[in-house]
């Protein structure tokens, strides 16, 4: 192994949207900073988009053990019915990101105290309101101001057009009398610091070779690099060390080639993701943390949070022009958001409206529903099926169980050696029963928009890109990892700055509010840089 | 089937007949559209599938097994309705097959110019045209604009 005693200010492991904000942020103080990425940069030129195979391409799958690229880690989601997604390389999964871009609502930071289940976070959507802001300036979200139901935002770029499929559905919440509101999209919809606005090239989830959508390679990166970071790539850390004194002394980890080395740190930051940083603390084991680094509460790993989801899909008579657009992001509705104990659950989920898929995935999802039969019926099937889908997808609260864990799957190593991961994960009594409600309501909003067939409800298979809860804050070092501010309990110079950190799950796709606790953790090492280590 | 086990990335000269016969059961051609085993077509999902050869040695060794029971024949060989029969059952019993083959050929089929320019879609990749989508007629919100704000406040 490489060690040498060179030691850096801070170190931070992961590039992806925490790591990329918690990097510019602490370029204010000048600080030696150092982020080690075991994945590499995406090249525009590199995007599906860009070639005829784009509905095609393993390697920018979601899924990890499809994707199988070198940086990747395998993850056996097999018993868990929510699938994990995720990228691994610079700018992390907002490369595959929809750029839904919701923010928690204020209510999500106090479920204990309102509504009588899980914990209180022990911060608050206030505290966290100026690092909303200045991710949105930094990430570039376009949408329209005025949203009845959610606090309001300001700095808003052009909404993001609605489209016939949007504009389709759209109708039927206003028939029904129900909230919809163009989603806020963490897109460019008009140039904007350097980057191109959105061409409507669809797919935005297999990546944006327009730059338009903000994966933090192309916001955050750029000017975390011009004010100084260095950014190693293909470096994949294996394991934080420990001094004789129980404090972070640095990661080693392994370089492109195979080499073994130690980098020494005075200041640890974690931005691994929900999986990869638990990963990495569990990994990270010594005489004094035999159960995992930092894991004295026992809950590294545990409280897993994925999303309940629901997935509704429905046929309409005429095209919808469905595959025009930024696939992810078209309107939202908080009708159901917000507890209504009348409904025989609590808390609630934002119905999310998804646009149509190119023709390939169309098909495909055609002959695995059986909808698209083999013989001479096939084309006429095909045309009554494509471009008349449009999807709504329920995201809900799922409560915090610390049955539902990541393990250390010894048996499936990565690339170099390192434990793969176990998904031990199940929809708790609370979730089934909103997923229910859900799936009726989005039946019923599909039905009023016109929709002349609506398939049975998914709960079941669907795929989440959202992971939180597995290193989760608070006060009480019994029942949490980190402090109010992402400083570890046990470690008081090793910081966890994403969504590992969420004491609740919300309703909405996480990675604003991530950024912004990625932001304010920053913020708090940067005020305290004097007393930073006292207890 | 057994001479005609694939190599790695090589598929046998049979095993390519049938998977060509059964494209042509799944899409055949119609009012301009080609059929899935069009020379073209065809010749990318062979490329793709033999990426599989096990999946693909599995799923067709049980189709020839079927083929046997129904028709006394080889599967190439048997009418279209009886081959799309059998793949019914195959569905069941060798369903890692059906869904592999369908995926490809599905994945070949449908991103051909020929094909896209039929269905009246853009027969190019997304970038660096992209899409035209009309801008939204915001009145459309006029009845949720006029609800008072219902987000829980703390
Ligand atoms: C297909 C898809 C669609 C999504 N859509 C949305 C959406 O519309 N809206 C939304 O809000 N969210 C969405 N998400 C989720 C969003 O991308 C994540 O919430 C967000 O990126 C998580 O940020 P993070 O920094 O915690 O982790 P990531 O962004 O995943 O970054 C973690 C980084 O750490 C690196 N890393 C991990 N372990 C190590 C190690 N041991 N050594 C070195 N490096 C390491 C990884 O390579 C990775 O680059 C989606 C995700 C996917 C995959």
């Amino acid at each position: 192994m490489n060690t040498t005693n060179d030691t850096v200010d801070v170190l931070i492991i992961g590039a992806g949207a925490a790591g990329a904000a918690v990097a510019w942020s602490l370029t204010d103080t000048r600080m030696r900073i150092v982020c080690l990425e075991q994945g590499d940069w995406v090249r525009q030129s590199d995007y599906p988009t860009t070639g005829r195979d784009w509905e095609s391409r393993p390697d920018f799958s979601g899924v990890p053990n499809v994707r199988n690229r070198r940086e990747d880690y395998p993850v056996d989601d097999a018993a868990s019915p929510v699938k994990p997604v995720n990228f691994n390389g610079v700018g992390g999964s907002t490369i595959l990101y929809m750029a839904h871009f919701p923010r928690l609502h204020p209510s999500d930071f106090r479920t204990r105290t309102l509504d009588g289940v899980g914990d209180d976070w022990p911060i608050s959507y206030r505290d966290l309101e100026p690092f909303f802001a200045t991710n949105d300036r930094m990430m570039g979200v376009a949408g329209l101001p005025g949203d009845p139901g959610c606090p309001p935002k300001a700095g808003l770029l052009p909404p993001v057009p609605l489209g016939t499929l949007g504009e389709t559905v759209a109708r039927g919440f206003n028939r029904l009398g129900w909230h919809w509101w163009p989603s806020e999209s963490a897109i460019a919809t008009v140039p904007y610091n350097g980057r191109d606005r959105c061409l409507n090239l669809g797919p935005c989830s297999i990546g944006c070779a327009q730059g338009a959508k903000a994966s933090t390679d192309v916001t955050y990166w750029p000017e975390a690099i011009r004010r100084g970071v260095e950014l190693r790539t293909r470096c994949r850390v294996r394991e934080i060390t420990l001094d004789d004194a129980g404090m972070a002394r640095g990661a080693v980890y392994i370089d492109e080639h195979g080499v073994e080395h130690e980098q020494k740190a005075h200041i640890v930051i974690l931005a691994c993701s929900g999986i990869g940083t638990p990963r990495l603390l569990l990994n990270s084991t010594s005489a004094r943390f035999p159960d995992g680094l930092a894991n004295r509460s026992g809950l590294v790993g545990k409280n897993l949070m994925l999303h309940c989801m629901t997935l509704n899909q429905g046929v309409f008579e005429q095209p919808l022009k469905g595959w025009q657009g930024p696939i992810g992001c078209a309107l939202w509705s908080k009708e159901f958001y917000e507890t209504d104990p009348s409904r025989g659950y609590a808390r609630g989920y934002t119905f999310e409206i998804v646009r149509g898929n190119g023709p390939v995935a169309a098909a495909q999802g055609g002959l695995a529903r059986g909808l698209l039969p083999w013989g001479t019926g096939h084309h006429a099937a095909f045309r009554e099926l494509y471009d008349r889908t449009a999807t709504i997808v329920g995201v809900g609260e799922d409560l915090a169980e610390e049955c539902n864990s990541i393990t250390l799957d010894h048996a499936h190593p990565d690339s170099d050696g390192m434990p793969g991961v176990t998904i031990n994960y199940r929809l708790g009594e609370n979730s089934l029963r909103m997923l229910k409600h859900a799936g009726e309501r989005a039946t019923e909003v599909l039905k009023a928009a016109g929709a002349v067939a609506v398939s049975p409800t998914i709960t079941s298979g669907v795929s989440s890109g959202h992971i939180m809860g597995t290193a989760r804050m608070g006060n009480d070092p019994a029942r949490s990892v980190t402090n109010a501010w992402g400083r570890c309990h046990d470690v008081k110079n090793l910081f966890i700055a994403d969504s590992s950190l969420f004491v609740t799950s919300g309703g909405v796709n996480p990675t604003s509010t991530l950024q912004a606790l990625a932001l304010f953790v920053a913020e708090q090492i940067k005020q305290r840089l004097d007393s930073l280590l006292d207890d | 089937m057994t001479q005609t086990i694939a190599t790695d990335r090589t598929l046998g000269e049979r095993q390519s007949t049938i998977l060509s016969t059964l494209a042509a059961c799944m899409i055949p051609p119609q009012d301009g559209l080609p059929s899935a085993s069009d020379p073209r077509i065809v010749k990318e999902v062979l490329a793709l599938l033999a990426g599989h050869a096990e999946v693909v040695n599995n799923g067709l060794e049980r189709l020839h097994g079927l083929a046997t029971q129904v028709g006394d024949s080889a599967a190439e060989t048997l009418p279209a309705e009886m081959l799309i029969s059998l793949v019914a059952t195959l569905r069941t019993e060798c369903p890692a097959f059906v869904t592999l083959f369908e995926s490809t050929v599905a994945a070949c089929y449908y991103r051909d110019d020929r094909v896209l320019r039929a269905l009246g879609l853009p027969d190019r990749a997304p970038f660096p045209v992209g899409n035209d989508v009309a801008p939204t007629d915001w009145s459309l919100l006029e009845p949720v604009r006029a609800r008072t704000p219902f987000y829980r406040t703390v």
